[in-house]
């Protein structure tokens, strides 16, 4: 399964993701810029669990793994009560879409239905964020662990 | 459905998009991978062009006194009273300031329309920033004929921004971010007055006033080539050997020095809109010897007169001290909002004191909030011309009745009764050199660096839906008032 990559040697904190996203996503802010111990920024975005808080957490089944298996979230079943808010460790679901909406990442499924990248890191400007199988890139071994599947290039934390 | 490249106007590089429309709608926004500025991606500002043409701050329809009316009637009192104030009053009782998102054309219909209905030498085109000045300061260094291409800051060796580049062209950080992990040579160094984006990735950050940094630079360059200098460089060395360096800078500069000059290609990047900077940073790559190279990010994307030979008569700021003075009557403004765009100076009073004010703008802003009549016009994706070199076409109708520069100009000039012929593109080239600077002026003021920017733009801020690219000003943010 392809995963969302960020080399943290190269994120200028441009917030162009976070712009591409909103206009993707009809103006929901999905992902937000954060700082890190303020030396580096960082876009909270959906990691994409191997087992997923906010898919436990989801008392009407609202958050489901879909047939690709990317964790998505139901229009019709969502009822907004926030739960996966307060069980994602990574704060990277939205509660401030509305009343009963949480804005969920999707990795941009119907970009991907239709042959496109997710629009992130089509946008991101200095190539900092990447779109591929997990496998490939361990493989590469440049990249380390960084809080579920989202991984940054370990040379950053030397300097 | 009909899908069309168009070129983003949110900054000088000009990336492309792709829009689909259908009809007077933008169906779908998609990146252009085949774009060769842009390489298919786009930054913040970039993105939010979709919202630009559903914004709720747009003007549709033409207004008198905050009434709306027919583009009929506001023509015919328009030229009216234009023409009673001309012959009232006499030459230069008239002006007119164009918004710097213009096409060239447009600006040489301007260039005719100001001295044959207008009676007048009162014409400019206006930016917050000073992206003139500093394009000019850099025409005037030979730094024209030193333009790094896209591809030369991709392959150069020495990277050395001035100022604050990625954050106003985010970009132009894949070439050299790209250069630095490809091509192991090379180094990032950065000169600014504070911490900021670019200097982040810098290997040697020299943080002292822009101006100040480049002629510490300078000065370490001067003296590694001693010996076959010019006069002018002879010059600059005697005045800067005197000069008050502290310790800390003049060791961050002769790291700097040594790699730009050692490096076989170089570029420095001026992100900056401070124009002694600019001239200083185009002395620099004429030390820095063969092989280096400048280029200049600015805020404002199309520069129109820049390269085509606008010949500048009066500016803005010019204008309003006439309009203060008593000697300007009326005035025309198309797309620039003076208001916001000029905190030092005292616009209400200027404004206070004309008999006439027309504001054309795409949005209602603070200048159309006090303009007599308030025309809508069209912005940049609903109109054709050339920019930044390239002829662009329009992707979308003007909603309601907006029209562009051009069209409201020829209608004005029918209104009172003149037609117009559009002025001769002259090219003009300016000749200026180096060698002709006042050296002492330079160091002097350049060891002082006075310059505060005006206006500088911010971030996207998307929470509460309010105009995209905002602009703040150094004030808010010294006030703590968050970006």
């Amino acid at each position: 399964m392809k995963k969302l990559f960020l080399d943290l040697d190269r994120c200028i904190g441009a917030r162009a993701c976070v712009a591409a996203c909103y206009r993707t996503h009809q103006n929901s802010p999905i992902v937000e810029m954060g700082d890190v111990v303020d030396a580096a920024l960082l876009p909270e975005m959906c990691r994409q669990c191997e087992n997923p808080a906010c898919l436990a957490a989801c008392p009407k089944d609202a958050i489901f793994r879909d047939d690709k298996g990317i964790v998505r979230r139901s229009n019709s079943r969502c009822i907004g009560c926030k739960s996966c808010v307060y069980a994602c460790p990574f704060g990277a679901i939205a509660d401030v879409l509305g009343t009963y909406m949480i804005a969920k990442c999707d990795m941009c499924a119907d970009r991907q239905a239709r042959g496109l990248i997710p629009a992130c890191v089509a946008s991101c400007p200095s190539g900092a964020l990447r779109f591929d199988e997990i496998e490939g890139v361990r493989a590469e071994k440049k990249y380390v662990l960084l809080g579920g599947h989202m991984m940054g290039r370990h040379p950053y934390f030397r300097r | 459905m009909a899908k069309q490249k168009g070129i983003c106007q949110m900054c000088t590089l000009g990336c492309g998009f792709i829009a689909e429309t259908a009809g007077a709608e933008l169906v779908d926004f998609e990146f252009d991978p085949d774009d060769p500025n842009g390489q298919g991606t786009l930054c913040a500002k970039g993105n939010c062009i979709p919202e630009l043409l559903t914004h709720p701050k747009r003007l549709i329809a033409p207004m008198r006194n905050g009434k709306a009316i027919r583009w009929e009637e506001a023509l015919r009192a328009i030229g009216l009273a234009l023409t009673q104030i001309r012959d009232n009053n006499g030459t230069d009782a008239l002006g007119l300031v164009l918004s710097g998102d213009a096409t060239c054309e447009e600006v040489a219909l301007a260039q005719a329309f100001v001295p044959a209905c207008l009676k007048s030498r009162n014409l400019d085109v206006f930016f917050p920033t000073n992206d003139y000045e500093v394009l000019d300061a850099l025409a005037h260094a030979n730094g024209k004929t030193r333009r790094a291409s896209l591809q030369n800051i991709r392959d150069a060796n020495c990277v050395v921004t001035v100022g604050d580049p990625f954050a106003t062209c985010p970009v132009i950080s894949r070439r050299v971010l790209d250069a630095r992990h490809e091509i192991r040579a090379n180094s990032i160094n950065c000169i600014a007055d504070a911490p900021n984006m670019t200097s982040r990735f810098a290997d040697t950050f020299l943080q002292t006033a822009e101006s100040r940094g480049l002629l510490a630079v300078i000065k370490c360059i001067l003296d590694m080539t001693e010996g076959n200098t010019s006069t002018w460089q002879k010059e600059m060395k005697r005045l800067l050997d005197k000069a008050p360096f502290e310790p800390k800078e003049t060791a961050s500069a002769a790291r700097i020095a040594d790699r730009f000059v050692k490096a076989k290609t170089g570029a420095v990047l001026l992100g900056t809109s401070n124009p002694l900077a600019a001239k200083l940073a185009a002395a620099l790559v004429r030390i820095g010897g063969e092989g280096k190279a400048i280029h200049a990010l600015l805020d404002y994307g199309n520069s129109p007169f820049i390269y085509e030979g606008f010949q500048r008569t009066t500016s803005t700021r010019q204008i309003l001290e006439y309009a203060v003075a008593g000697k300007l009557k009326g005035l025309v403004v198309l797309g620039a909002d003076i208001l916001a765009g000029c905190p030092d100076v005292n616009v209400k009073e200027a404004f206070g004191k004309l008999d006439l004010l027309i504001a054309a703008a795409p949005f209602r802003n603070q200048t159309t909030e006090m303009a007599h009549f308030v025309l809508p016009s069209a912005i940049w994706q609903e109109k054709s011309g050339t920019v930044m070199g390239r002829y662009v076409g329009a992707l979308l109708p003007p909603p309601g009745g907006a029209k562009s520069y051009s069209d409201i100009m020829m209608y004005i000039a029918g209104a009172m009764g003149i037609r117009l012929q559009p002025a001769d593109w002259v090219r003009v080239e300016r000749t200026g050199r180096l060698e002709d600077e006042d050296v002492g002026a330079l160091v002097e003021k350049g060891l002082r660096d006075d310059f505060i920017p005006q206006v500088r733009s911010t971030a996207t801020r998307f929470s509460d839906g309010s105009i995209t690219n905002n602009v703040s000003w150094r004030k808010a943010i010294e006030g703590g008032i968050q970006r």
